[in-house]
């Protein structure tokens, strides 16, 4: 069976995340060894002056459409609002070319190929669900739920699916819950009306799992862990990253991590590691 | 042949309208199985909602009268079931499945008490050290009589007895038995609790999820009573309530849930 990772990426004029697709592109390659298919559209893909084939070897385009989906990006000092084009992950299952495809969102660096274990699981559907922060201050309890009182969060980060019933069922759903967003984003008790992915999977895997919590089928058994967007990256290496994590106000504490896969959510500073990285990779 | 047949108490107190719920319990029961006979076992009138009860049994000694929670009664359900195999639930109770399984399940059992609850998310308590207090520190099994079953035997006979004696002497029979964190008023959990407990009874793993809505068992946040906090609704894929479908014996507890309009209509339908 066939099996690649799924990758995502439309650039807004904050964020580079075709630059970053290339650079998950290239850990992929170290750590996992298999093929990247990009997920994009022209106008990104041509603002990438590298070659975008050294780590990518499928392009898919989709041209995003004149939408009216928004969000805050975050740095530890500065905020930008911005377009948001994340509303075609449903469209993973019927764009993947693989029989086994993993879909991570760019900003997730792998330190370890932990992830390649999936490919072995009987799963057909999964998402992440446990997770781990290094920040205090976003210790809220609705992170783990979708909205405070509501139903469990499973991040669209990271997911792994075959092409099976069940995963066409779930990306079926998400679209129509995509296509019926007001109504759920009401139904479900979320504040903003942003279209958030996670959000989407959530009430997706809720409602397949016959709107209960005990079943656990969707479940990744793997813990992501999220560096949030207060946080400050001071460096990493092939299996090394140091955070600067927000404690308090203004307290900030140092965290080394060694072989340990993170989600970077701060997309200044990842920018300004992806430059250096790629300045000596180009 | 054996009859069999569900219980609910009702007596009505200043505050609340138990035959009411009783009434709304019997037509969820009847929703699934028109055939199933329930009893309503009160002193209240009952005629504007007796079409759906088969038996309306009496309670010609009514110990209740200066008890405003009243369940005194209930320990006389042996001798009150117009049934040979007997099914009990509260009256603030809703089905959401039929009770056919129920029956086959409870077959092989001479008398069953629920000992473990789930919370609206479909999750276990594990230990509810809000309301239980009384079980945990005095060692008692963690009876939950929402939902039980007997079969009209000596045995039982036994316990129900025993069970009468408790509750009449409750006071005394705390102290001795839940010196320990003791319930300051009589209660029927902690009654049979504390017979089961004499009698040695030994008690089956749950076979019925009773779901439990008491709001601290919830997994909520910020929120006093669980029923003028979230969504609820219903439609025929069932109940929800807070997005999530209610599957079992569901205690509602909190008593304008069957206010809503969706709920009273789903229990109607």
């Amino acid at each position: 069976m066939s099996k690649g990772v799924l990758l995502f990426a439309h650039n807004n004029d904050t964020v580079d995340y075709v630059q970053q697709a290339v650079f998950c592109a290239k850990r992929v390659k170290r750590f996992l060894n298999l093929p990247v298919t990009l997920v994009t559209d022209k106008q990104s893909v041509a603002s990438f002056p590298f070659d975008i084939n050294k780590y990518i070897e499928n392009i898919v385009y989709q041209e995003v459409e004149n939408q009216h989906n928004f969000r805050t990006f975050r740095s530890s000092t500065d905020s930008v609002r911005d377009k948001w084009f994340n509303t075609n992950r449903f469209l993973a299952y019927e764009l993947s070319p693989y029989e086994q495809t993993l879909v991570l969102d760019t900003d997730v660096v792998l330190c370890n190929n932990n992830l390649h274990q999936l490919f072995n699981s009987n799963k057909q559907f999964s998402a992440t669900k446990h997770y781990k922060q290094f920040s205090h201050i976003c210790e809220d309890p609705s992170v783990a739920k979708i909205s405070l009182n509501s139903v469990p969060m499973y991040w669209a980060t990271v997911m792994y699916f075959t092409k099976s019933t069940v995963a066409q069922t779930v990306f079926d759903t998400v679209q129509h819950i995509h296509n019926n967003w007001l109504w759920y984003k009401n139904l479900y008790g979320l504040s903003s009306a942003k279209f958030r992915n996670d959000y989407a999977f959530s009430i997706a895997i809720h409602m397949l799992q016959n709107f209960t919590e005990s079943v656990t089928d969707f479940e990744i058994p793997y813990i992501l862990y999220n560096s949030f967007d207060v946080d400050i990256v001071k460096s990493f290496n092939d299996t090394e990253i140091s955070i600067l994590a927000k404690k308090n106000h203004n307290d900030y504490r140092i965290t080394y991590l060694k072989d340990t896969t993170v989600h970077i959510m701060n997309k200044f500073v990842f920018k300004d590691i992806i430059d250096k990285e790629f300045a000596n990779d180009y | 042949m054996t009859t069999k047949g569900i219980c609910i108490f009702a007596q009505n107190n200043d505050k609340f309208n138990y035959v009411e719920q009783a009434y709304f319990l019997a037509k969820s029961i009847k929703k699934f199985n028109p055939t199933e006979s329930v009893c309503i076992i009160t002193n209240d009138d009952v005629s504007d909602y007796d079409s759906v009860f088969d038996h309306v049994v009496r309670i010609e000694k009514d110990d209740t009268i200066y008890s405003s929670w009243r369940i005194e009664n209930r320990a006389k359900v042996f001798d009150l079931t117009p049934y040979e195999e007997t099914i009990v639930f509260d009256s603030d109770v809703l089905l959401t499945h039929s009770t056919e399984d129920l029956w086959v399940a409870l077959d092989s059992k001479e008398l069953y008490f629920t000992t473990e609850v789930i919370n609206h998310r479909g999750n276990t308590v594990t230990q509810d050290t809000v309301h239980r207090k009384t079980f945990i520190e005095n060692n008692l099994p963690n009876i939950y009589s929402a939902f039980f079953y007997f079969k009209s035997t000596d045995k039982n006979k036994q316990f129900f007895d025993l069970l009468k004696s408790i509750v009449d002497n409750y006071q005394e029979v705390y102290k001795q038995m839940t010196p320990n964190s003791k319930q300051q008023f009589g209660s029927i959990d902690v009654s049979i609790a504390i017979c089961c407990k004499l009698l040695d009874i030994k008690l089956d793993s749950t076979l019925w999820p009773v779901i439990h809505m008491k709001t601290p068992l919830q997994d909520l946040q910020k929120v006093k009573r669980w029923a003028d906090s979230v969504l609820v609704y219903a439609n025929d894929d069932g109940v929800f309530i807070n997005n999530y479908k209610q599957n079992g014996v569901l205690h509602y507890v909190e008593k304008n849930f069957t206010e809503n309009e969706s709920i009273k209509e789903w229990i109607l339908s």
